[in-house]
């Protein structure tokens, strides 16, 4: 195995500039890929409608059947994810590993935690979490990150930080990361790039802490712990076939400020848990997102995240993916970590703030050109599997943005902007009754989503009164709006902005909560 | 291990199986259901087509029949019936509300097509409130009446000014008049995509289905055969004014210089609704105006009347 920094390094691209020539050509045309399919389907829909309405009621109806079986099939993986997810929760890891006689005396955890302006109350919430971990504290590295362009408060915090936790845990690092380094894009993969390699010369190298023994943690700086996530973890790590071509996903749950959060809020965060839920069933699809956790080892080879670009979290799993050939796996844990949910001071800035969160996640489509640029350069890649992660990514980020849009709007531009003709024809007639029934079949998936979501939920805090548990329940009547606005749009417009070479830049989710909780 | 594993890989193919051969059965079934075929295995697999009939109306309570059977009623948020499962054939709709006079209709339903009806249904008596010349005002702090010209009334009368002063063809402007024929001159009016006009020498009305397209509403066909443009009514007293009935494009009001203001459905299959709004006694000419939105100004001589009119 490779043991010099960067010695598997895949090209770090950030956008079609960093290339050159034919290649920067090619990688241009990549990055209009995706607009090109969302917005051909858009407005193909409008033509087809009124030049062969009868073809584009055809195509509505086929759809409208596929979405709800789509439903039904992906409802059978969130199911089994729960069901896991709940035997995962219960289950004691410590008492595990002993029991499967798996020593792991040798192995340390690696936190890190980027952050910018957010309060000290958010970040010590989940250092907390770490030492009330079940898991030995002493064997956790805890790294905080602050961004130095944040000012002297961010800094501030991290030493007072140290100060009141450093001796819960074994090493305790604050690692700020200057400010206007050329090359770099601010944002989070820029700064933890930067700490874990601070921590390898300061810590790892000095001690002689082997790289493969260090399991590194990601982290958001909202992530908080359950109990025994190091614990499953290190199960996982060890009972992997290779740890060191494996990143380990557990899944976000945003119950930080569940109860706080406006019902807007919660039904799109809950739906991010679930997509990442059903995801866990279907492990070649899955990439990493947001928190997430791999070998020091690994990414040490492949210098670790990129730092000119936004969507880190899941580029790292591409970066690992075409270094070592396609060869690299996510491991679900089924067990997750707690983040906040969107929350601003007001319902408009709250709603505003969703829609700039999912806009950036929506960016990940920056992963598709770099993932088709790679398939096509990298001969070593197996063909199907080119072919596979090509057609999954296309399909998510196509879906993404056509998908509501399809169903809620323009399911209904036949019947509206078709000919005469096709107006007085039964199947005119038909297409509305079909679309609104084959839906609210589909619908259906809401009941299970609505009784996962409680199941999830946090002690509920006192002076809120028990009926917020209906809202809870009727908070799923909103999905049709949320996939739509919060979705859709969002998901439109960042692959519009990556069309024209309008590059986004990192946006920190600003993070808030109420005072009296 | 766990004893708790992800789906497995064999359960997820069947699943995935099973779905997608659900989708590729289901999907032509549920199109060819849509389009109006319907599957029967009686002694063996038959594959029929149906047609339907829509019938919309905003005056809730309105009982809808399909060939003297009470198929729906009418409510305020229920103003359509629609049957997309019935043989192709001849049928007699009727729409039935107390107050109304009863709306009927023998219509051709064809396969895969919907007949569209809107049930064209006036009261049985129209109500019309007749608007003073001059209104009485109290003077302020003494017990004198003063007579003054009513402003409702001048208002309603100045609709009625360019009318008083020009004949009926002196009306017409430039951009409202076509040739059908040379030398005829003819008032014409234009509502979506229906153009209905009034040819003064042969005193009857066309209508005309002016959309992009080979398409006809059905009441431009009669026994398989459509004809557009055609004529659905003569006058045996000359007209003096016409224009659509508010909200509709098969309805038309029309005074005629015998007297009175009638409306008629553009949709001549029997049985075509023609109805007397207004009519005087001395057979003396009267005139109409549409205003806002569903307001009819009569006006009788000297006199102005006014009714409200439901779409």
């Amino acid at each position: 195995m490779a043991t010099e920094k960067g010695s598997k390094k895949p090209p770090h691209i950030g956008r079609a500039s960093d290339l050159q020539g034919k290649d920067r050509f090619l990688y241009r045309l990549l990055e209009m890929l995706p607009a090109t399919l969302a917005w051909g389907t858009i407005l193909g829909s409008i033509v087809l409608s009124y030049f062969v309405p009868i073809w584009m009621a055809f195509f509505i109806i086929a759809f409208d059947i596929y979405w709800l079986l789509k439903t039904l099939y992906l409802s059978a993986h969130l199911r089994q994810n729960w069901k896991r997810m709940k035997y995962n929760m219960k289950l004691d890891w410590q008492k595990k590993l002993a029991d499967d006689g798996l020593s792991h005396e040798h192995l340390k955890h690696m936190i890190i935690y980027p952050f910018y302006k957010e309060e000290y109350e958010v970040i010590e919430k989940g250092i907390r979490a770490l030492e009330d971990s079940s898991y030995d504290s002493k064997k956790v590295i805890v790294v905080l990150a602050p961004e130095e362009r944040a000012g002297e408060e961010a800094l501030s915090i991290a030493q007072r930080l140290k100060e009141r936790h450093a001796s819960s845990f074994g090493h305790f690092f604050v690692a700020p990361h200057p400010a206007d380094v050329p090359g770099e894009m601010p944002g989070k993969g820029s700064n933890i790039a930067h700490a874990i390699e601070v921590v390898r010369i300061e810590l790892l190298d000095p001690h002689s802490i082997a790289y493969k023994n260090v399991i590194v943690s990601a982290f958001d700086i909202d992530t908080v712990v359950y109990p025994e996530y190091f614990g499953c973890l290190t199960w996982h790590f060890l009972t992997a076939e290779n740890p060191y071509r494996t990143s380990f996903q557990p899944v976000p749950l945003y119950n930080n400020n569940i109860w706080e959060a406006p019902a807007l809020s919660r039904v799109v965060a809950s739906s991010g848990t679930f997509w990442q839920m059903i995801q866990q069933e279907r492990p070649e699809k899955l990439a990493t997102f947001s928190s997430h956790s791999v070998s020091f080892q690994t990414l040490y080879e492949i210098g670790y995240w990129q730092k000119n670009m936004v969507s880190e979290d899941s580029r790292i799993y591409w970066n690992a993916f075409v270094a070592y050939d396609g060869d690299y796996t996510v491991v679900p844990l089924s067990y997750p970590v707690s983040l906040d949910a969107n929350l601003a001071p007001s319902l408009l800035k709250t709603a505003v703030n969703i829609y700039k969160q999912q806009r950036r996640w929506g960016w990940g489509v920056e992963n598709v050109p770099y993932v088709m640029y790679n398939c096509i350069k990298n001969k070593k890649i197996p063909f199907l599997k080119k072919i596979r992660v090509t057609f999954t990514q296309l399909e998510g980020f196509w879906s993404l943005a056509t998908n509501p849009l399809l169903i809620f709007l323009l399911g209904w531009l036949p019947v509206t902007i078709g000919s005469p003709q096709f107006k007085s024809s039964v199947l005119a007639f038909n297409l509305p009754v079909f679309t609104r029934n084959i839906m609210l079949m589909a619908m259906v998936g809401l009941v299970i989503s609505a009784i996962i979501s409680l199941s999830f939920l946090p002690v509920r805090p006192k002076g809120k009164g028990k009926h917020r548990y209906g809202y809870m329940l009727l908070q799923w009547i909103l999905i049709p709006f949320t996939i739509t606005f919060f979705g859709a749009f969002p998901g439109l417009e960042a692959q519009t902005r990556l069309f024209f070479g309008r590059y986004m830049g990192f946006w920190v989710t600003p993070k808030h909560r109420s005072k009296e909780v | 291990m766990l004893d708790m594993k992800p789906m497995s890989h064999t359960k997820r193919r069947v699943y995935l199986l099973g779905f997608s051969i659900l989708f590729f059965i289901l999907t032509p079934l549920v199109i060819f259901y849509a389009m109006g075929y319907r599957f029967g295995f009686v002694e063996k697999f038959v594959v029929t087509e149906r047609g339907g009939v829509y019938v919309q109306t905003s005056i809730p309570g309105t009982d809808i029949y399909l060939d003297d059977e009470l198929k729906d009623t009418t409510g305020i948020f229920n103003q359509e019936y629609l049957s997309q499962s019935i043989k192709p054939g001849r049928y007699f709709v009727r729409a039935v509300n107390e107050g109304y006079r009863t709306w009927e209709k023998y219509v051709q339903v064809d396969a895969q097509r919907v007949t569209s009806l809107y049930p064209f249904l006036v009261p049985e008596e129209f109500e019309f409130e007749e608007i003073l010349q001059v209104v009485e005002k109290p003077q302020q702090g003494t017990t004198t009446i003063d007579i003054a010209v009513n402003d409702v009334y001048k208002d309603f009368v100045s609709l009625f000014v360019l009318a008083e002063a020009t004949t009926t063809k002196d009306l017409i402007t430039a951009s409202d008049v076509i040739d059908i024929e040379e030398g005829q001159d003819v008032i014409k009016r234009v509502f979506g995509d229906v153009q209905v006009w009034y040819d003064e020498d042969e005193q009857q009305f066309y209508v005309e289905w002016l959309a992009r397209g080979d398409f006809l509403p059905s009441y431009f066909c009669e026994n398989g055969e459509c004809i557009n443009p055609f004529v659905f009514l003569k006058v045996t007293s000359p007209v003096t004014h016409f224009d659509f009935y508010p909200g509709r494009d098969d309805v038309i009001i029309f005074a005629v210089e015998n007297g009175s203001v009638n409306a008629v459905e553009v949709d001549k299959r029997p049985q075509q609704t023609s109805v007397e709004i207004y009519s005087n006694e001395s057979g003396a000419p009267v005139d109409f105006r549409l205003v806002g939105r569903d307001t009819l100004v009569i006006k009788d001589g000297e006199k102005i009347l006014t009714t409200e009119l439901e779409r």
